[in-house]
């Protein structure tokens, strides 16, 4: 199957509006099912196959996709990944069984182009879930990664992607306040703030700029909180707030409708869970000093005004879209097609 | 004999800490909770800045890992660390002798009221660690705490010193024990039990009654078996006269650990109140789930006698064990959400 037949496929599939599994509120919902319909543009596959791998190669083989569970784009993305380079799939999926299901279907992958196994850590049989496996696209926490490091065998490949961490930084002065903070609810809310590019963490040099941002996004309609973070809300709510009381300095407040949080400190370590976390202070100082204690781990910087160049991150862009990398642009500062294919060189005249 | 000075000691005395409340003993409760604040306030000014006007501050138990809160006190104790469930840090309790002596008072109501205690000399498999072998979570030092509910005929840690469960130690354990009369008492973490229900294998009959003590939750670790299935596969794997399974409940952070009842639901004795919260800080309504609230009075060395846990309960009254106090039925502890930065990082997703 070549890309453009892959893509064909899939936007057959995606033109329909599929519902996803997931409790996802109807913005990531929509910005998931838009993402799916650029994947699916005729002629993006091939282009960035063309792109990312030059000169002859062959597919690693039989790949076996370890993606977290909640994570849609990430499955739907992992398995058309491995398909434009010609491999064979085993997915280890429980709660996206179906969407898996679904996905060998409209893409017409028989049985043994596409293995479904149970996903059952515990039980897991390591040998037979690696047993033929060339490569493995993994994408979750530390734990996944480190156990797969332990049982892959010699010789297939590992395909991380770890837990990374997205930050935003406000530079000089800002006019347009309503638009920064809609951007900044996006980004901030997409994914329940649950994903890579999700930024933590909102430095910002002027105090006043952050005390503006927060009465705005109090104010603003987001998408609710439920269960179990509302509750973790509160408890680390009672706990900045008694810090206050130390002597520490944080404003801290939840929004009573949504239940996201604003909190502005000098320090990141004082942020709710699920909210917007304004750090005050000299932009380069602070975010070099952040950029050093999470070296391994960072991924988008959302930028807005003059923000200074740093390394580390693996892709910056403006906030409001710091989800939308582009499709043909690396991801976590890989060559996602290239590291599923094996290439192959040949010595002169042969 | 003479009378109790102090409202937290005649709150010690009271004759039957499983009785149903009167007002009396809220008043009682409320004289010892105010004692407790006094003693606080008067030794911790860095507690007494988290009061205001005039309110006691409900702690979180996570701020006891953020800063030093505890309150100066004479005279040797010992050191309990959190399992570090909350925040991803723990928190060293200091417990002084006074304090720990109304602990044990109040803990051997707790296990005499739940027919935890045996005058016969018992066996002890502990799921858990030597607290002697290391640096340990504090359940590890309070699993072998309780093993004062019998003369100990032989105790056997099945976790290694790095927190490693031992299955094989475990089932050959119960294997030799298997042919004798002494009780056995099982106490450790719920998630080592799990792994001894799934590990089971051959059966390995007891001829003694066999009592056990789960707690700590999972910690992480993705739950396989609920409580009903770990019971019945012990069952199925000792097949003692008698088996009697319950859970524990409680933090380093708070002076009491709890038996759960017949139903698995706890029932909180006198000494103590308990409370769920809903997402507001408010009292949640029977059956709703929200974060369960403690007190008790009885730490002199943590200001810790109003917590906020980070633990997930409804509540209710009418059990059907027959106890009179209401329950509490717990449900999880929540932990931070996926995505929340990465050092504390979980699953993360992509994009």
């Amino acid at each position: 199957m070549t890309p453009d037949e892959l893509a064909a496929r899939l936007r057959r599939w995606v033109e329909h509006e599929p519902v996803l599994p997931g409790a996802l509120d109807p913005a990531t919902m929509a910005f998931c099912r838009r993402k799916l319909r650029q994947l699916a543009e005729p002629g993006l596959l091939r282009r960035k196959l063309e792109r990312e791998v030059t000169g002859p190669w062959e597919p690693l083989g039989r790949v076996l996709l370890v993606i977290s569970e909640h994570d849609v784009l990430g499955t739907v993305a992992g398995a058309v990944a491995a398909c434009a380079t010609g491999n064979r799939l085993r997915v280890k999926a429980r709660t996206t069984r179906p969407l898996v299901e679904e996905l060998a279907r409209v893409l017409e992958l028989g049985p043994d182009e596409c293995e479904i196994l149970d996903w059952d850590s515990r039980d897991q049989d390591d040998r037979a879930m690696l047993e033929g496996v060339d490569g493995v696209l993994l994408t979750g926490g530390d734990a996944l990664i480190r156990r797969y490091r332990t049982i892959a065998p010699p010789g297939v490949r590992l395909i991380e992607f770890g837990p990374k961490i997205g930050v935003a930084a406000i530079g000089g002065e800002v006019e347009d306040y309503a638009t920064l903070a809609g951007s900044l609810a996006s980004d901030v809310t997409l994914f329940g703030q649950g994903v890579c590019s999700s930024p933590q963490v909102i430095f910002v040099e002027d105090e006043g700029t952050a005390r503006v941002l927060r009465r705005r996004l109090l104010d603003m309609k987001l998408p609710p909180l439920t269960g179990a973070a509302r509750l973790l809300q509160l408890v680390r709510l009672q706990e900045l707030a008694l810090l206050a009381r130390l002597g520490d300095e944080i404003i801290v407040d939840v929004a009573p409708h949504s239940g996201w949080g604003v909190t502005i400190s000098r320090d990141p370590a004082h942020r709710l869970p699920k909210g917007f976390a304004f750090v005050v202070g000299p932009l380069h100082v602070q975010l070099t000093a952040f950029a050093q204690a999470n070296r391994r781990y960072l991924q988008t910087l959302g930028t807005w005004g003059p923000v200074p160049e740093l390394d580390g991150f693996t892709h910056r862009c403006r906030i409001g879209r710091m989800h939308d990398r582009p499709p043909l642009a690396p991801h976590d500062g890989v060559l996602e097609l290239a590291s599923l294919v094996r290439l192959v060189s040949r010595g002169d005249g042969e | 004999m003479t009378e109790p000075s102090t409202a937290v000691d005649r709150l010690l005395a009271l004759p039957d800490p499983y009785a149903a409340i009167t007002p009396a003993d809220d008043a009682l409760f409320e004289a010892a909770m105010a004692e407790c604040d006094a003693h606080h306030l008067a030794r911790n000014p860095r507690y007494a800045q988290l009061w205001h006007g005039g309110e006691r501050p409900l702690l979180p138990v996570g701020l006891f890992k953020r800063t030093d809160l505890a309150t100066p006190v004479d005279g040797d104790g010992m050191w309990l660390t959190s399992s570090g469930t909350s925040s991803g840090t723990v928190t060293r309790v200091f417990f002084d002798r006074a304090s720990m002596a109304r602990i044990q008072r109040s803990m051997r109501q707790i296990f005499v009221h739940a027919r935890f205690v045996d005058p016969r000399p018992s066996n002890f498999l502990l799921l858990s660690p030597d607290p002697a072998s290391g640096e340990h979570p504090g359940y590890a030092t309070w699993f072998e705490k309780l093993t004062c509910c019998a003369p100990v005929h032989e105790r056997v840690f099945a976790v290694d010193a790095a927190g490693r469960f031992q299955p094989e130690l475990a089932l050959a354990t119960l294997r030799r024990w298997a042919e004798g009369t002494v009780p056995v008492f099982l106490f450790g973490r719920t998630v080592f039990f799990e792994q001894l229900a799934a590990n089971g294998g051959a059966q390995i009959r007891q001829r003694a009654s066999v009592r056990g003590l789960t707690g700590g939750d999972w910690h992480g670790v993705v739950k396989q078996l609920e409580r009903g299935e770990i019971l019945k596969r012990l069952d199925a794997l000792l097949r003692p006269p008698s088996l009697d399974l319950r859970d524990l409940f409680g933090l380093t952070e708070h002076p009491l650990h709890y038996i759960s009842c017949t139903r698995g639901r706890f029932h909180v004795p006198k000494y103590a109140r308990a409370q769920i919260v809903d997402e507001t800080g408010a009292p949640a309504a029977p059956g709703a789930p929200g974060l369960i609230r403690l007190s008790c009075p009885l730490f002199a060395s943590l200001p810790s006698h109003d917590l906020l846990t980070e633990d997930r309960g409804t509540w209710g009254e009418g059990c059907p064990c027959g106890e009179p106090l209401p329950y509490i039925a717990y449900l999880d502890h929540i932990t931070a959400p996926a995505g929340t930065g990465a050092p504390d990082a979980g699953e993360h997703a992509r994009t």
